[in-house]
């Protein structure tokens, strides 16, 4: 009897949400200033920020103020992590995995790190950025956590030195973004400003994106190893 | 000149950087966490005092109107600047004696709810304002649960639920506003919301207010408040009963003035939903406070009793009627600030959270059990307290509408409250033959609610002057095209009848 109620319920909601899309896309006679902001983005997003990649542009440049309020968020869900899973003391693993495990992972983790350094540089110019490139950071500590298991005392030491970097990241975050009132501009100017923005398509170009980028890919690099640290348990 | 934005960024510096002053200069952590409250308080009153007169503009990144983000502060936003920050440099105070483990991870954390807030109310922007929003709500749920015991893990996982389901409808709510105007400055968006169509208006609508109510208690998304608001640390239970839950409170009437005109919020009837709505949630919080034992719960449910008082107000939807729904939320903030951080002292002197095992503690405990009766008495609305200023503006306001029902029930409520209020009072004050506890209180604790009972007087007799401030806020709501004229940098704003 509940599962009947609770699809109804969610049938009601569909059908609610489909009628009143529906009608937005159909809806062509406000398209000349419904889509204004977006053909302006489209236009002159390249002109205006000098990253090729319209996404990155929107993200760290248009709105970049949002992308510090999604970076804090990681930076809390970090703390709360860290603050209420319980630590328990975990053993050392004795399951061995076969040799051709363990030679694999050591080959690949200096590739991984190179992919992420590279995604994380080339964010204004192709797919990646900031968030891709740490998360791939991330999953460097997650692999050889779970190869080589977890040596409780050296982690603790560890981790210490990746909250230090996560709150590095967030401060070099925010510092970058006062550079711009430094320079008599406002908060995060980039695009703007008188700041040399370089070739659009060059490595050294965009201005400040580069660097938010690299403050961005260490803070949510270094939070999800933290994360995945506090909730691993070993059997 | 200083511009909006450091009331942003001081507090998030100072939540990011708690690490660095932990680990390298530890002897001034204590005095790190207070200057900057200061500081966040200092600044925010300089912005009270120019946006009094002109609203500001503070466009991020030196983007022109629209293209970025913009933060649009106008007189209601700097007076509950002012709220927050003042609420928030009490409670860093007391927090420093009362909180004794985890202490980093908390100031971060409390830093960055500042943040937050700070940042829904100045905000002029509507994605923006959704993620402090997140940003807010995020912090709340992990700070409930902050004490590490089953019942606080138990309540911060029920407002976690219902909470992400709100905030999945004021995504939806934003995203179909975006999708029918294709824009989120909200200045603009005074001209732009003209034409999504009234069908759509009314389904935004909905989402809106059940979103945002399942925020702020309105009655029957409440459920998670006296669980939540009970087993917080008693500072937090101080900081979400008195300010978190009214600036989800304000992002409502901020986003539904800018996006209805008046003469539509009337035709649809939403004036008679937040008027009857008010009604409901005054009397239920009022009668489930009377049937509490924990003193904790009985102070939960008062405060959704009061969010009803304020509804009361909005649903007025006058100059008058506004004017007291914003006196009462500043009242209600700092009483209800008060009496939770008393409740706190009592609470650990007494080692139990029952009403009946405080039987007594007044002459334990002279000075907190004062402030306590004090505030008790203060939020019931007896004269010549400041409350009953607050409630006599909404009773009258609403009187002079012509809705009789919401006024007298005011009264009613207030009497409820009387009893309850004075049931607990009466029993701390009996004569108990037992054994004193050994428990000292520091007398550090007992400063910060002190020093906020101490703004009772100028409240109440200075009403003037604070009103001289509130009246100006309902011009930007009440007439969303001068809220859209911040942006020319008018001088001359349209009057209410004009």
């Amino acid at each position: 009897m509940r599962k009947i109620y609770i699809l109804i319920l969610i049938l009601g909601l569909g059908i609610l949400l489909f009628i009143n899309f529906s009608d937005l896309f159909e809806d062509s006679n406000l398209a000349n200033n419904k889509y204004q902001l977006s053909q302006h983005y489209i236009e002159n997003g390249v002109k205006d920020t000098g990253a090729i990649n319209l996404v990155t542009a929107i993200l760290f440049d248009y709105r970049g103020f949002d992308t510090l309020g999604e970076a804090t968020v990681i930076f809390i869900v970090v703390s709360a992590i860290s603050l209420l899973a319980t630590k328990e003391r975990v053993f050392v693993s004795d399951t061995n995995f076969s040799q051709i495990v363990y030679q694999n992972i050591s080959f690949i983790i200096p590739f991984l790190y190179i992919l992420a350094f590279y995604l994380i540089a080339y964010g204004h110019l192709s797919p990646g950025g900031g968030f891709a490139g740490g998360v791939v950071i991330a999953t460097t500590f997650i692999l050889l956590k779970i190869t080589f298991g977890i040596r409780y005392v050296k982690e603790e030491e560890a981790l210490g030195k990746k909250s230090l970097l996560e709150s590095l990241g967030a401060i070099s975050f925010v510092l970058t973004g006062l550079l711009g009132i430094l320079l008599g501009y406002n908060f995060l100017a980039n695009g703007q400003t008188s700041l040399y923005l370089g070739i659009a398509g060059q490595l050294v170009s965009a201005g400040i994106i580069p660097i938010l980028n690299l403050a961005t890919g260490i803070k949510v690099g270094s939070g999800l190893a933290i994360i995945f640290h506090r909730l691993v348990r070993e059997e | 000149m200083i511009d909006i934005i450091w009331l942003i960024i001081v507090p998030l510096l100072a939540g990011f950087s708690l690490f660095f002053i932990d680990l390298y200069l530890p002897k001034l952590k204590g005095i790190f966490i207070l200057s900057n409250g200061l500081l966040i308080f200092l600044l925010s009153i300089s912005l009270l005092i120019k946006v009094i007169d002109h609203p500001l503009i503070y466009n991020l990144g030196n983007w022109k109107q629209g293209l970025g983000i913009s933060l649009i502060v106008d007189p209601l936003g700097g007076l509950l600047a002012v709220l927050i920050t003042f609420i928030s440099f009490i409670i860093l105070s007391y927090s420093l004696s009362y909180i004794q483990i985890n202490q980093l991870k908390y100031y971060t954390l409390l830093f960055l709810l500042i943040t937050g807030m700070l940042g829904m109310v100045l905000t002029g922007d509507l994605f923006n304002l959704y993620v402090f929003f997140e940003i807010t709500s995020i912090i709340s749920y992990v700070l409930v649960a902050f004490n590490k015991k089953d019942i606080a893990f138990e309540a911060s996982f029920k407002y976690m639920i219902i909470g992400s389901i709100s905030g999945i409808l004021i995504l939806l709510a934003i995203i179909l506003i975006y999708q029918s105007t294709g824009t989120l400055n909200l200045a603009q968006l005074v001209i732009t919301a003209k034409n999504i169509p009234l069908k759509l208006k009314q389904v935004i609508a909905v989402l809106l207010l059940i979103g945002f109510g399942s925020k702020f208690a309105l009655v029957p998304l409440h459920t998670w408040l006296p669980d939540a608001h009970s087993t917080a640390p008693s500072s937090i239970s101080a900081l979400l009963s008195g300010v978190v839950i009214k600036v989800f409170l304000y992002a409502l009437l901020r986003v539904l003035f800018v996006i209805f005109r008046v003469e539509e919020l009337l035709a649809l009837k939403l004036n008679l939903v937040f008027l009857y709505g008010g009604v409901i949630t005054l009397l239920t919080g009022h009668l489930l406070a009377y049937r509490q034992n924990n003193l904790k719960r009985l102070l939960a449910y008062s405060s959704i009793a009061q969010i009803g008082y304020i509804l009361i107000g909005i649903g007025v939807f006058n100059a008058a009627g506004l004017e007291g729904a914003i006196y009462h939320i500043i009242n209600h903030a700092v009483v209800k600030g008060v009496l939770f951080m008393t409740a706190g002292i009592l609470i650990l002197k007494a080692k139990k959270k029952d009403i009946a095992d405080l039987k007594g503690i007044a002459y334990q405990l002279p000075l907190s059990s004062f402030i306590f009766t004090i505030s008790a008495l203060n939020i019931v609305g007896l004269p010549p307290f400041n409350s009953f200023i607050s409630k006599w503006i909404l009773t009258t306001a609403a009187l002079k509408a012509g809705f009789i029902i919401p006024a007298i029930s005011i009264l009613i409520g207030s009497l409820i409250s009387l009893s309850y209020y004075l049931k607990i009072i009466i029993l701390f004050y009996t004569k108990v033959t037992e054994k004193i506890n050994i428990i000292s209180i520091p007398y550090q604790l007992q400063l910060g609610p002190l020093l906020l009972s101490l703004s009772y007087l100028p409240l109440a007799f200075f009403p003037d002057f604070l009103l001289l401030f509130i009246k100006k806020a309902p011009l930007f709501l009440l007439k969303p095209i001068n809220y859209h004229n911040i942006l020319l940098g008018g001088e001359k704003w349209l009057g209410l009848f004009g």
